[in-house]
């Protein structure tokens, strides 16, 4: 993620109105409510900790590690490589995998376990062999990794085009200058990768690499599907079905531990080197691939293609074919129109607010500035599971500070984890944008005399208008998948795709459960398309 | 770039605006949420019923329907699972808009009767249509369908008499063939606190222990999954409730099918206290805004018009054998059930739900 305290400080500083604080202060309240809630309850006596403890580390830290490192790796295994062919060379079929790569960015992990929930069972074979041969018990071991090993698979599978995206475009930044050199100065298309591209893309790559572990600590429907005991499943277990808020309020301590730790580890891949990529990208001439070569490069592109969409997308579509035999299942119709106005309705005011932030931020360019900037993109890092916690806590303490009867069943909880949790999507390329399209034009305006919020909306808003269709669709598509915050926050008589397609699934109806799981993989697609178009813009 | 932008916004907001469109069409208006009834008379409430069930059957969405058409109340549902429920009763206090608590589980509705989360009702409709046992003796909440959990087997590898009762599923001769779901599953949680009130902890723990070695993998998915499994050669015998296997009968999935062909079932302890059953239930919320509708819908379930349809859909059992209407029971024949009144289930609830977690199932 960008750094926000990078920004070059502009020549003259202009005080900050007080509507800036006013944000800020906006900003300040909605933080402060998760938090009111988490804090107390860390300290809350808990019914169930003692038994918790001696699993916390032997199962619950386990398993989280697993799934991310293990995710973490073939995300790296997936991500890396592919950028750096489709981005150099040209091979059958370059063109098509430099945008098809991204479509696995459609499939959340909780919907890609549908489409291989027949895996395990078509490994029944091997498992008979296994138990015939080798005794039940190594067997069973045996089966037991093999859960692991395919939950890292499909996550993998699935999350490589976060390391995908930030690597091209780390690569198509270095593109024209440096690779060219490197190839000028006789090295081949292997020796330019490893000794020039990859070290320099090495922020790049930590920084994506760190977007899908986050991505696999959010996870629920996976994790529990395969079995697993993550932190955030024991979220789930302690907190919503056991009661127990407080042994719950300490795993989501333990899980945000986890969460900085990668952070760390992010920053310190970075490393203090600072690399200057050059701004805008000369298309470079690629390698021509030939021969066994080009065919090794297609057939390295489409494993992660297959596996990561076409094989579960394509199962899902045909399982969803089953499912509407008798036509839609009941509640598909009012499920898509709850979805489509709640991501709509949460991503509109999400990205206004990001907008003002972003605003305000840039017109306050002091300490709070600094740390409302950081506070806005902490939010991304914490797990669904976490926010949707915290929001519950934080209304409960609410009703019974105040006597508000602002539960947690209504959608002013569920807007509120909303807002926390993505707020960093749309404050993202919106502060970006600020940056960049708007240069200093906004001060200029302001050193006329106009006021800074009609400058904003005079002035910025217009410019503006790129980068605000990206921050409200990048909400919009994260909104639409969001599955464990819905399903912990949903409103009485209110269900979504998400939480339909979880509902069904649960109650093994997996044909239905296909139904509302397409369309939304059919609306990230195209949301991951446009995505990918618009990095890709010079 | 900037037209580019353009056409793309305008190209979205045209897709976003028909999508918008046909929701608000296809979408049917949504009652008015419920508010508090001013105090007074029954006839007052709103023909509003809020239901938080743990029960999600499309057969369900039928029976709310022939409620509404009968009485003119819509009813409206938050689903999920019964624990999830009920810590949210429990968070939304007097705020909260349940009216019924459903749940496929009668120790979780003891656990919500000992939360206070419940009230009593008084019906004599519901005291007569409703077997003692399948109903708790303060009124707090009513069972409308019967489950059992029974013993599937593989056809090909394991012969008709050859296991008989849960006990046998602990006997070492069954050593690394028996499927089962985990501890977690409240079905096994509640057939694990009957034990405890027949037999005592001791033999129960003793049971859990002896069940968890027998185990041909670790337990992995829902009662289906179990019964795949057999199909697959994975085991021999699983433990699963009756109804999935008429359920899998009727899927839309031919994999499903086809295990069900290759599964045979068998009710187990008849020749000793019976078959574990467990019932679906429900009970009225202690701050219920609609208490009468509630109990109206009680009384619907546990009327024949409701009590045809489960056998026939869902595969459940009514709670009078007179209303079954479902071939599949009929072939499997008539079974002698358990006589344990399911409001003991609540009080054994704790010892059950340790010895599982020692046993680590």
């Amino acid at each position: 993620m960008r750094d926000a305290t990078d920004m070059p400080a502009a020549p003259q500083r202009l005080p900050a109105p007080r509507a800036a604080w006013i944000v800020l202060g906006a900003l300040a309240l909605v933080l402060a409510l998760p938090l009111s809630g988490l804090l107390p309850a860390l300290l809350a006596p808990s019914e169930h900790w003692r038994a918790l403890l001696p699993r916390l580390f032997s199962t619950y830290l386990k398993d989280t590690l697993i799934a991310t490192l293990g995710t973490g790796f073939l995300a790296l295994l997936f991500g890396v490589p592919t950028a750096w062919l489709t981005t150099t060379c040209r091979f059958p079929g370059s063109r098509f995998f430099s945008w098809a790569l991204v479509l696995p960015l459609a499939l959340p992990g909780y919907l890609a376990v549908y489409g291989y929930h027949d895996l395990l069972a078509r490994a029944s074979g091997l498992m008979v062999w296994m138990r015939a041969h080798w005794g039940s018990g190594p067997a069973s071991l045996v089966e037991e990794n093999l859960r692991y090993l395919l939950l890292v698979g499909i996550l993998g599978s699935v999350l490589y085009p976060y390391v995908y995206l930030t690597t091209r475009a780390s690569f198509r930044r270095q593109a024209s200058s440096l690779i060219e050199a490197s190839r000028l100065l006789g090295h081949s298309a292997t020796s330019t990768f490893r000794r020039i591209a990859l070290p320099m893309a090495r922020p790049a790559i930590a920084g994506g690499t760190a977007l899908a572990l986050m991505e696999v600590l959010n996870d629920y429907g996976a994790v529990r599907f395969f079995g697993l005991k993550t932190l955030t499943a024991g979220i789930f277990r302690y907190g919503y079905d056991l009661d127990d808020k407080a042994a719950a309020a300490r795993l989501s301590l333990l899980l945000l531990g986890v969460v900085l730790t990668f952070l760390g580890i992010e920053r310190a891949a970075r490393g203090r080197a600072q690399f200057h990529e050059g701004a805008a990208p000369r298309p470079l001439s690629p390698w021509q691939l030939r021969g066994p070569k080009a065919w090794a490069a297609s057939a390295a592109c489409a494993i992660p293609l297959v596996l990561g969409f076409l094989l579960p997308g394509g199962r899902i579509l045909q399982l969803a074919w089953l499912g509407s035999a008798d036509g839609l299942p009941r509640g598909f119709w009012p499920a898509l129109g709850h979805t489509l106005l709640l991501a709509g309705s949460a991503a509109a005011l999400i990205a206004s607010f990001a907008l003002l932030l972003a605003y305000a931020v840039r017109l306050q360019r002091g300490l709070p500035g600094r740390l409302a900037a950081r506070a806005a993109l902490a939010g991304y890092g914490m797990p669904g599971a976490v926010v949707a916690l915290a929001v519950t806590l934080g209304l409960i303490h609410l009703s019974q500070t105040f006597g508000w009867s602002l539960l947690s069943g209504t959608f002013t909880g569920l807007l509120a984890a909303y807002l926390v949790r993505f707020l960093a999507v749309s404050y993202q390329p919106l502060e970006d944008g600020l940056q960049r399209v708007c240069g200093s034009l906004d001060d200029a305006s302001r050193t006329l005399g106009i006021g800074p919020w009609r400058t904003l909306w005079r002035i910025n808003l217009p410019l503006l208008r790129g980068p605000l269709v990206a921050a409200l669709l990048l909400t919009f598509i994260d909104l639409l998948k969001e599955l464990p915050i819905t399903l912990l926050l949903r409103p009485h008589n209110f269900s979504t795709l998400a939480t339909r397609a979880w509902d069904l699934q649960e109650q093994s109806r997996l044909p239905e459960a296909c139904l509302p799981a397409a369309v939304i993989i059919f609306l990230g697609a195209a949301g991951a398309l446009w995505l990918h178009r618009s990095l890709e813009r010079p | 770039m900037r037209t580019n932008l353009n056409r793309i916004a305008r190209r979205l907001l045209a897709v976003g605006s028909a999508l918008f469109l046909a929701s608000s069409c296809g979408g049917k208006p949504s009652p008015k949420p419920a508010e508090p009834a001013a105090s007074g008379t029954p006839a007052a409430e709103e023909p509003v019923l809020n239901l938080y069930t743990h029960r999600h059957y499309e057969s369900d969405d039928q029976l709310f329907e022939a409620f509404t058409k009968l009485t003119g109340i819509a009813i409206q549902v938050t689903s999920a699972g019964a624990d999830q429920l009920i810590s949210r009763i429990k968070g939304e206090g007097p705020d909260c808009p349940a009216d019924l608590l459903v749940t496929v589980d009668a120790g979780r509705l003891c656990r919500a009767r000992d939360l206070g989360l419940l009230q009593p009702v008084e019906s004599p409709a519901l005291d007569a249509a409703i077997p003692a046992a399948l109903r708790d003796p303060g009124h707090f909440w009513f069972g409308f369908t019967v489950r059992a959990r029974v013993i599937a087997y593989a056809k090909a590898r394991v012969q008709p008499g050859q296991i008989t009762s849960y006990a046998d599923l602990a006997d070492p001769k069954w050593k690394g063939r028996v499927l089962v779901r985990s501890g977690d599953s409240l079905y096994n949680q509640s057939l694990v606190a009957a034990m405890v009130a027949n037999e005592g902890p001791e033999k129960t723990a003793a049971w859990v222990q002896g069940l968890t070695q027998n185990l041909a993998r670790k337990p992995l998915g829902g009662d289906r999954d179990q019964v795949m499994a057999l199909a697959q050669n994975l085991g021999d015998v699983a433990l699963v409730n009756s109804y999935y296997l008429g359920q899998m009968a009727q899927s839309k999935d031919p994999a499903e099918r086809a295990a069900f062909a290759q599964v045979a079932l068998v009710f187990p302890d008849q020749n000793g206290r019976g078959t574990h059953i467990n019932i679906s239930g429900a009970g009225v919320a202690k701050y219920a805004k609609h208490p009468d509708n509630a109990r109206r819908f009680l009384e619907f379930l546990a009327s024949p018009a409701a009590q045809q349809v489960f056998p026939a859909t869902s595969f459940e059992y009514p709670i009078d054998p007179q209303f079954d209407t479902s071939p599949l029971h009929r072939e499997w024949g008539p079974y002698r059930a358990d006589t344990l009144n399911l409001s003991k289930l609540g009080e054994h609830y704790p010892a059950a739900m340790a010895i599982i977690e020692a046993s680590g199932w």
